[in-house]
């Protein structure tokens, strides 16, 4: 590492590592994800097909697909925001659960229209979210509190919070820990028999609507540079207290939002841990999806293919679930590696001595 | 009555102990400036390898050692990509959870082991006549009084050399570096123990405490860990208290039956004890100390701020020479 | 003196920084044994580069080094250390969180008492830094012998600056130091501090140590050095037995006497008086007292430059002056408004505009593009119904590179493409563009090419005929004496002379920058310290 390797810091991006990188990063992960399939007699290529290709072929997955792809890019979006601004938000699968229980709760008690139940519901959600996303925000802003440790602590006591919620108040008739289910006139409508639910409009309102705030908005302007010049706005007028506040704010209301749109356009009911980690995935996703809402989207769309398509291998192969987890994981680790590259080179250079003489900036 | 004490205490012990030992290893991680979220995948890893272990040597230690060095290799990876690479330690974390959540579902270790004989309950004929501690003593593991002996060891550790080094490049690791020490191997080290003792608390949990490993064993305990490290300042002896604090609410959780007739017993109109009884509803006794944990935080951040209890200073910035 | 191999000879050192600045250009110096040798210049002469390179620190490009006539590489701090070589820094290496004796022997570093074997090192690590071992003895030894008064069980971060110094001395002390390197000691020590200071290089040079002292100050090269090599702009002045020099030869070296630049100053008529100084006290980060009582006042079309020696209060004024640090008495008004305590918004929104000291970080997000710079300042301006008018700002920022003639392929390239004087035109662009009513210019051209300095200067110049009034920080004495209509100048917090520039002085300036009020005193003879 020292005597042979000369590091070197970059002074640019080579271009070609900077478009790149995402798919260098996924195909990297694919060929090491092939791995385990190896040891347990499966053939990657068969596999890989089937959840990608395959997958596709059945009109009923596209649905499928769309729909997946809702809570993760909504929970995408819900780390994007406060992620420009410089703020981890890592409460996301725990406001997933929260807002579900927030709107449900309505859904379930509140006897009304279905066009008022759920905008009801949604704005529930919404509030909900507003304030678990503005506690973290403020004593950052503040105290100078590290906001991942807290926004850890709540997304864990919320999934607790759900584990309770579905023994407690909420619980349906029959002693199973599941709630009472929402009665259809608090469920989103779909598109005739199919899977499709309102929700998937969100897809594009919401990848529409971040793409113009951060393209045009004034407020897209200060979150980034915020983010990108968190001294050197210190003296002009953008605030950085308010957007903090506004970031975590706005991502944890459509974090809530997006596990209200879960049961109200899926599930129908809450169970304890209905979410595969969505909050978790949304992460790499995010990254992933730096440059723009709509790359977002495609990497949700690449994500949403990934667990539908593991679905179906699981039926159709018998492979377990379990290789998405895989994959996802190695798709972060070759992202943090290419992150590696892109911002130093590496080269052979026997002969040097041990002295890592690097080129720095101004 | 001192039958449930006993009881409960019993309880409170084996359910502290994986989370001590997983704190006690990030304490020392992050002490020497690597935060490792990445905590909860090796622990359940660990939890995975030490039923692995049991099974294929026929014995609990060899399985905790096992695991043990699953961890440090798993540890190894974060810390290669944090320390040498420079990455950013919370993405290369959050991987390896992710990671290791996929690949300990992926190997179904319960078709192989389904259940394992891990450790009989202590068995120590003198300390039986001893009053409530005795009958305490008679219902925990080996593995639990060694999780108690190792505050004592890492507290002595941060008075050996070796302690010093580690605090000296989370703090000011120009200052390590100015005197010779390197700041690379140190936090090298922070990792690695970090990563063998949270492989260990998986262990312990799915050895000692329940007898199986299914997938998501852990259940967050690893972050639960994490909050205890920040809910300690960083400090051996109040890590102690922060994994028994929520040792004890997990150990209510099973006894909430108890609480709730105590509560009846209670000289209090019956809407008074109806909500102290809902509000100790089992599921609910897992929520608290999350938000305890916060509570702390701003406690000891807002207002109680000294040198004492700050953050190592360095943590979470990759070190460059001044040269670099 | 004694006739004797040299203890340290550098040779034709030579230290290139990437982006072009020559820090040390063919520097030769040598110190001979026993002595405390001063190293003087002002900052960026290189004399922190050039120890720096002996300390390992940094790698020289070319050059050799002798230690006690024998060719050494250095290329850590550790061998340097090994070879008997100690820096005490300007900013303390020490972790606050430990005791003083665990800072000594951080973790049991320095010589291995058993050797260093692998057995022995897991041995040292393993063993507890406690009061009876052989170690502790031998750490209160060294205190009791050259009487320094410490206790060694305290918090180091409890512990005030001068004793912190003197921890990091005793450091030195414990690795069997024999050439020790101080880097501006004094720069944070109250006056008795400093004699504590001398005293202890007074015994250590009694007991065979050789000492190198980087420092501006010429009150402490006439105090306590032997001799005293000036370095200016990277090269070697002179080295001079300090009993054969005076204050004024000295100073004279290290400011020189050649103008670089023609700058013309037309005459302007100043106005009223825009920003209003007074009594203002403050801290700086680490909480030591940087500014002691500073009263002036900028009158709108004029320009005052502060002259002063980096790190005697100038950036501390600057962060008051624009609401980035909160002064802790004293008053700051613009136009006639109290904005003592106000946040940085507000002075920007009283018309206060700012060029910050370091443009990558406080001056813009370096990877937003020019445009999204350009505007940080008045965003709003181009902000209507929550949208931002990104044409307009790409049109605006398109006049600043025109207008300032910044060398850039469109404003959609981000900032950390530009160089640094582009960069410095764009930032000063952005500011000026806003007919502020007082501009605070931190260092505008440093690091600057020659070309940009220029036009920065001159458009700074422009300025003033609107009626903004200046307030100009410099390092450079050229450009503060050449740009300025009254020049001040700071020592250790303190205005300590108020000139014009009819009336300045170069080397009365020089004498001021480097010892305060003291350049009052005669300074025709010159008091010779202990003579070796």
């Amino acid at each position: 590492m020292t005597d042979l390797i000369r590091v070197r810091r970059r002074d640019e991006v080579p271009s070609w590592l900077g478009y790149g990188a995402p798919v260098i990063t996924i195909v990297a992960a694919l060929v090491v994800g092939a791995i385990p399939l190896v040891l347990i007699e499966a053939n990657p290529i068969t596999v890989y097909g089937e959840m990608f290709v395959g997958s596709l072929m059945d009109g009923g997955t596209i649905i499928n697909l769309l729909v997946r792809a809702v809570p993760l890019f909504l929970a995408a979006l819900a780390v994007y925001i406060p992620l420009k601004a410089g703020l981890w938000n890592i409460a996301v699968e725990g406001q997933l659960y929260l807002g579900a229980i927030a709107g449900t709760w309505v859904g379930v008690t509140w006897d009304a229209p279905i066009y008022i139940i759920i905008p009801a519901m949604a704005v529930v959600a919404i509030l909900v979210g507003a304030i678990t996303g503005w506690v973290p925000a403020y004593l950052r802003s503040k105290y100078d509190i590290n906001e991942i440790i807290i926004t850890l602590m709540i997304t864990f006591a919320a999934i607790e919070f759900n584990n309770y919620v579905v023994r407690g108040p909420l619980q349906a008739a029959g002693g199973v820990p599941v709630t009472k289910s929402l009665p259809p006139s608090a469920q989103l409508p779909t598109l005739g028999d199919t899977n499709l639910h309102l929700g998937v409009l969100l897809l594009v309102v919401l990848a529409v609507a971040v793409y113009y705030l951060f393209k045009h908005s004034s407020l897209g302007y200060e979150i980034s540079m915020v983010g990108e010049g968190p001294m050197a706005v210190e003296a002009s007028p953008i605030s950085k207290h308010r957007v903090f506040i506004l970031t975590m704010v706005l991502g944890g209301a459509i974090a809530c939002l997006a596990g209200i749109v879960q049961i109200a356009g899926v599930r129908t009911n809450i169970v304890p841990h209905w979410s595969p980690q969505y909050g978790f995935i949304a992460i790499p996703i995010a990254l992933l999806g730096m440059k723009s809402a709509f790359r977002m989207l495609g990497a949700s769309l690449f994500f949403a293919l990934l667990f539908v398509g593991g679905n179906s291998v699981t039926v159709t192969s018998s492979i377990p679930f379990s290789i998405v987890n895989i994959l996802i994981a190695l798709i972060f680790l070759f992202l943090i590696t290419a992150e590696f590259f892109k911002r130093f080179s590496v080269s052979l250079d026997p002969g040097i001595g041990g002295r890592r003489e690097v080129s720095a900036n101004e | 009555m001192s039958e449930v004490l006993i009881g409960f205490l019993a309880a409170t012990i084996t359910f502290t102990t994986p989370i001590l030992i997983v704190a006690l290893g990030e304490l020392i991680d992050e002490r020497a400036g690597v935060f490792n979220i990445g905590v909860e995948g090796i622990m359940l890893s660990g939890a995975m390898v030490g039923v692995l272990g049991t099974g294929w040597f026929g014995n609990p230690w060899l399985g905790l050692v096992l695991a043990m060095l699953v961890g440090v290799l798993i540890a190894f990876i974060h810390g290669y990509l944090t320390i040498s690479l420079k990455s950013d330690q919370i993405i290369s974390g959050l991987m390896i959870t992710i990671l290791a959540t996929g690949v300990t579902t992926f190997v179904d270790v319960s078709y192989e082991f389904p259940s394992i004989t891990g450790f009989a309950t202590l068995d120590l004929p003198l300390v039986d006549a001893i009053p409530i501690l005795g009958g305490v003593l008679d219902q925990i593991y080996p593995t639990d009084v060694l999780a108690f002996l190792l505050v004592p060891v890492v507290w002595y550790l941060f008075k050996t050399n070796l302690g010093l080094r580690i605090i000296s490049v989370g703090d000011n690791p120009a200052a390590a570096d100015s005197m010779g020490i390197s700041v690379a191997r140190t936090r090298y080290f922070g990792v690695l123990a970090g990563g063998a003792l949270a492989a260990l608390g998986g262990a312990v949990l799915s050895v000692a405490s329940v007898g199986f490993f299914g997938a998501g064993l852990t259940s967050g305990r690893g972050y639960i860990a994490i909050a205890v490290v920040v809910f300690a300042a960083w400090r051996p002896h109040y890590a102690l208290t922060g994994a028994l604090l929520f040792g004890a609410f997990d150990a209510a959780r099973t006894r909430t039956g108890t609480i709730h007739d105590i509560f009846e017993a209670l000289p209090v109109p019956s809407e008074i004890s109806g909500i102290l009884i809902e509000l100790t509803h089992p599921q609910l006794m897992n929520v608290y100390p999350y938000l305890v944990t916060i509570l702390v935080l701003v406690i000891v951040y807002a207002w109680k701020s000294d040198t004492e209890t700050t953050p190592p200073l360095a943590i979470m910035k990759p070190y460059f020479r001044e040269s670099e | 003196m004694h006739e004797s191999a040299p203890m340290l000879e550098m040779s034709n050192i030579v230290k290139t920084f990437p982006g072009g600045v020559t820090a040390n250009d063919h520097v030769n110096f040598s110190v001979a044994p026993g002595e405390i040798h001063a190293l003087l210049g002002e900052n960026g002469a290189g004399k922190s580069t050039l120890m720096k390179i002996l300390f390992g620190v940094y790698s020289k490009d070319a050059g050799e080094i002798k230690l006690r006539g024998s060719p050494v590489d250095i290329d850590s701090p550790k061998a340097a250390m090994d070879l008997g070589l100690g820096m005490v820094h300007q900013h303390f290496r020490l972790v606050g969180r430990l005791s003083v004796a665990e800072n000594i022997r951080l973790g049991g570093a320095g010589p291995l008492p058993d050797g260093p074997s692998t057995m022995a090192r897991l041995r040292n690590l393993l063993s507890a830094t406690d009061a009876a071992s052989k170690e502790r003895r031998e750490i209160e030894r060294l205190v009791e012998d050259y009487g320094i008064d410490i206790d060694l069980d305290a918090r180091v971060w409890e512990l005030d600056v001068g004793v912190q110094q003197r921890v990091e001395i005793l450091k030195s002390l414990y690795n069997d130091v024999d050439l020790l390197i101080l880097d501006e000691p004094t720069a944070t020590l109250p006056d008795q501090e400093k004699e504590q200071l001398f005293e202890t290089l007074r015994s250590l040079r009694e007991d065979g140590t050789t000492i190198i002292l980087i420092t501006h100050k010429l009150t402490e090269v006439t105090e306590i050095a032997d001799r005293t090599t000036v370095l200016r702009d990277g090269n070697v002045v002179d080295t001079i037995p300090v009993a054969e020099a005076d204050r004024d030869r000295l100073a004279e070296m290290m400011v020189g006497r050649e103008v670089l630049f023609d700058i013309h100053r037309e005459d302007v008529e100043p106005g009223d008086v825009r920003l209003e100084v007074d009594g203002v006290t403050a801290l700086d980060d680490r909480g030591y007292q940087a500014l002691d009582g500073v009263d002036f006042s900028v009158r709108g079309g004029e320009i005052v430059g502060l002259a002063g020696v980096s790190g005697n209060g100038q950036e501390q004024l600057a962060e008051c002056l624009v609401g980035l640090r909160e002064p802790t008495g004293g008053r700051i008004e613009v136009d006639g408004v109290d904005l003592t305590d106000a946040s940085p918004q507000r002075f920007a929104k009283s018309g206060v505009s700012y060029i910050p000291a370091d443009r990558y970080e406080r001056g813009v997000a370096p990877e937003m593009s020019l445009t999204h710079n350009a505007i940080l300042k008045n965003h709003r301006e181009f902000t209507s119904g929550g949208r931002l008018d990104y044409a307009s700002a790409r049109e605006f920022t398109q006049g600043l590179i025109d207008e300032y003639d910044i060398m850039a392929q469109s404003p959609d390239m981000s900032a950390n493409k530009l160089s640094g004087g582009n960069l410095q035109k764009l930032i000063v662009g952005r500011e000026l563009s806003r007919q502020p009513d007082v501009l605070v210019a931190q260092h505008p051209t440093r690091g600057v090419d020659v070309g940009s300095m220029e036009y920065i200067r001159e458009v700074i110049l422009q300025q003033t005929h609107d009626g903004t009034g200046v307030f100009l920080v410099s390092d450079d004495l050229d450009e503060v004496m050449q740009m300025s209509d009254r020049i001040i100048v700071i020592y250790e917090g303190r205005i300590v002379h108020t000139t014009t520039r009819e009336a300045a002085d170069r080397a009365t300036i020089g004498r001021y920058m480097m010892e305060g009020e003291h350049a009052d005193d005669d300074g025709a003879a010159v008091q010779v310290g202990d003579a070796a």
